[in-house]
């Protein structure tokens, strides 16, 4: 997969293109937004910093969607509620706020790339992930360990939804808290923390969600690491 | 300070009006009484001079007439006393009495002194004027001739010159007064309106809008130069206080790129670290989600220290949607989360102030009461203010504590370690006051901390 990275910061630029090397990916780097639309030939998914030297990204988001299909996740310093609204207004796929962890970047980039291919194909995802046991069933919202149906409630189902579709990567707290409630909060990563432990303890199984110190949750798949 | 200016005024030109007036009723007073005593003294003399045969010769019926014609014309009496100050005529019968001031008048007539001119007679001085002539001849005297005149009509007349004066005063204290009250208000406006600027000024800088300018070149000229003065003074303040907002604001998002670069390089350890240092390892990636949220609390407080527009909040809708956020946290630490108070209330502040402040006092409500308590959240209406109150039977703070629990970075000594920024009450009371309320923390009796939000109601 190759991604192209629109990015001023040299030191951000050069931390990331190693970590995203190894997950396989290759990279291009600018370090202007002017040019960007003219770098698109041969690129899966573009990463696109918001603040960048010589124009607006927001402009240069909407200049690369006027151009091309590709998939586009802005990447910013300006978490607030009005800039992830003009982000995704402006045409992103995906809004992510700086400081992210590389794990979470990888899975998105996953994300968008997939949904424009699936779009761009056929219908369906997959509906139900199964693992070690555990079938989550992500139309439905039901849960089953073995034959046996657990109850949930609606936020700890989301949370495992996340965690399910993510496909054993790492899901930040942070993106977990947003996704599933919307907004994040003092108390947020704590309450997260409660659903975990609440989900471990239905569903019986307490390796299946796996913590990531310092970063957060996946779902531990068997024979991974 | 209006009041005493127009005091001062009156002031002035009431001692101008008395400082004209009152010589000028008195020496008018005393012109008419010039006038009378000196019309008396001739008719006295010419009397004198005429008594002399009528006494030498002991004839006076002629001269008895005379003065009888005269006091029926003029109504004043005339007495012929002989030398030992008995009455010869008398223009009328019985003949009058004369007072102690006539018997003196007499005695000195007798010694041929002048007659003395009498003090000025003031209206209520009813005692008539008596006058006392020696009636000679060949430089002996003969007799005295008293006129006793009544001054009813002098006084009257200094009655009628006098209220005129009182009158005139009044009218120019009248019309001090017309003239200084424009003339005061001309003085006090640019004071009156610095007093009002002030009060704009504070609101304006705390909200983060440009404040109106004081000065609108009007009043004396130091006043105009003092209104200037404080016009620039605000624009400086509000300035100084945007660009420090600013800064807060700016440092928070370019401290976000190193904190990226860093987190990025720390994940790229990820399972090249030795395993003894695997443990440090983790630790720096909580440090730097742990800075993350720093940031994220020095964002919030600058976007809740800058201006924004208020809006009327549905307090239930608030109030419930962080009861329900809250919850799981609450009952997972052994705590029971209880809503109280009436609901329908509507409030005024910025968009979401409701949520921001109970997210902020839950918190440190979840965070410090021990397992088995409870926290009440309970609306109430007091006065035109509603309030959202946050009630734990947590350890409380000490009283000295309560005051400094809102500053910024403040947290309790005891509680250094604790997860958190020490910038959620501060966030919180920004955010009421930004809403024209307040945030008090009290120490309810029976233990816990009590923290009130109050709001404009809508």
């Amino acid at each position: 997969m190759h991604i192209l990275l629109v990015e001023d910061d040299d030191r951000i630029a050069a931390a990331l293109r190693p970590a995203l090397h190894r997950h396989g990916m290759t990279t291009t780097r600018l370090s202007h937004g002017r040019g960007a639309v003219d770098a698109l030939a041969g690129v899966d998914v573009v990463l696109l910093d918001l603040g960048l030297p010589d124009v607006d990204g927001v402009d240069v988001c909407r200049a690369i969607r006027a151009a091309s299909e590709v998939p586009v996740i802005v990447v910013s310093a300006r978490g607030e509620v009005d800039d992830r609204i003009l982000g995704l207004h402006s045409g992103a796929d995906d809004y992510l706020v700086k400081p992210y962890d590389i794990g979470e970047l990888v899975a998105r980039v996953h994300a968008v790339y997939r949904r424009r291919r699936v779009e761009s194909a056929t219908e369906g995802v997959a509906d139900v992930v199964e693992v070690d046991g555990v079938r989550v069933d992500l139309t439905r919202h039901t849960v089953a360990v073995g034959d046996r149906p657990v109850t949930l409630t609606r936020k700890e189902f989301q949370v495992l939804a996340l965690l399910a579709s993510s496909g054993g990567a790492v899901c930040t707290r942070n993106r977990i808290v947003a996704e599933v409630w919307g907004r994040t909060w003092a108390g947020a990563n704590r309450t997260l923390d409660v659903h975990v432990a609440t989900l471990r303890t239905k569903l019986g199984r307490p390796e299946l969600v796996q913590t990531v110190r310092g970063v957060g949750y996946r779902l531990g798949l068997p024979g991974a690491e | 300070m209006g009041a005493r200016l127009l005091v001062i005024m009156v002031l002035v030109v009431g001692l101008l009006a008395a400082g004209l007036g009152v010589p000028l009723a008195l020496a008018s007073a005393a012109a008419s009484q010039q006038d009378l005593f000196t019309n008396r003294l001739i008719d006295t003399i010419y009397y004198a001079s005429s008594a002399e045969r009528p006494l030498t010769e002991a004839d006076t019926s002629q001269l008895e007439a005379a003065l009888r014609r005269y006091d029926e014309i003029y109504g004043d009496a005339v007495l012929v006393l002989d030398t030992s100050g008995d009455a010869v005529v008398a223009s009328r019968t019985p003949a009058p009495v004369l007072d102690e001031n006539g018997r003196e008048r007499v005695t000195l007539a007798l010694a041929r002194q002048p007659s003395k001119p009498y003090p000025l007679i003031l209206p209520w001085d009813d005692r008539p004027l008596v006058l006392a002539e020696p009636v000679l001849a060949d430089t002996e005297v003969r007799g005295v001739v008293v006129t006793i005149s009544s001054t009813a009509a002098v006084r009257a007349d200094e009655l009628r010159t006098w209220s005129l004066v009182a009158v005139a005063a009044l009218v120019a204290l009248a019309l001090g007064v017309l003239v200084a009250l424009p003339v005061v208000r001309w003085i006090l406006r640019p004071v009156r309106r610095l007093d009002e600027g002030t009060g704009r000024v504070a609101a304006a800088v705390l909200a983060g809008a440009r404040p109106d300018p004081v000065s609108d070149n009007s009043g004396p000229p130091e006043l105009r130069r003092l209104s200037a003065s404080f016009d620039r003074m605000a624009e400086q303040v509000t300035q100084a206080y945007s660009a420090q907002r600013a800064f807060v604001a700016d440092a928070s998002h370019q401290l976000r790129n190193p904190l990226t670069a860093l987190s990025l390089r720390l994940s790229n350890l990820h399972g090249r670290v030795d395993a003894d240092a695997a443990e440090d390892h983790v630790a720096a990636l909580e440090e730097a989600e742990r800075l993350s949220t720093l940031l994220d609390g020095l964002l919030a407080l600058a976007r809740a220290e800058r201006t924004v527009p208020l809006v009327p909040l549905a307090v239930d809708d608030g109030v419930d949607d962080r009861l329900e956020a809250w919850r799981p946290l609450a009952e997972h630490s052994g705590l029971e989360l209880v809503r109280d108070g009436p609901r329908g209330l509507r409030a005024t502040g910025p968009a979401g102030a409701v949520e921001t402040v109970l997210d902020a006092v839950l918190d440190n409500a979840v965070k410090f009461t021990p397992a088995g308590g409870t926290v009440t959240v309970r609306t109430a209406v007091r006065g035109d203010h509603v309030e959202i109150a946050v009630r734990d039977t947590g350890p409380g703070l000490a009283p000295d504590e309560l005051d400094r629990a809102t500053d910024r970075f403040w947290r309790s000594p005891g509680q250094i370690n604790t997860e958190g920024s020490g910038l959620g009450l501060a966030i919180a009371a920004r955010t009421v006051e930004l809403g024209g309320g307040q945030l008090l923390l009290e120490l309810p009796s029976g233990g816990g901390l009590r923290v009130v939000a109050r709001l404009p109601r809508a």
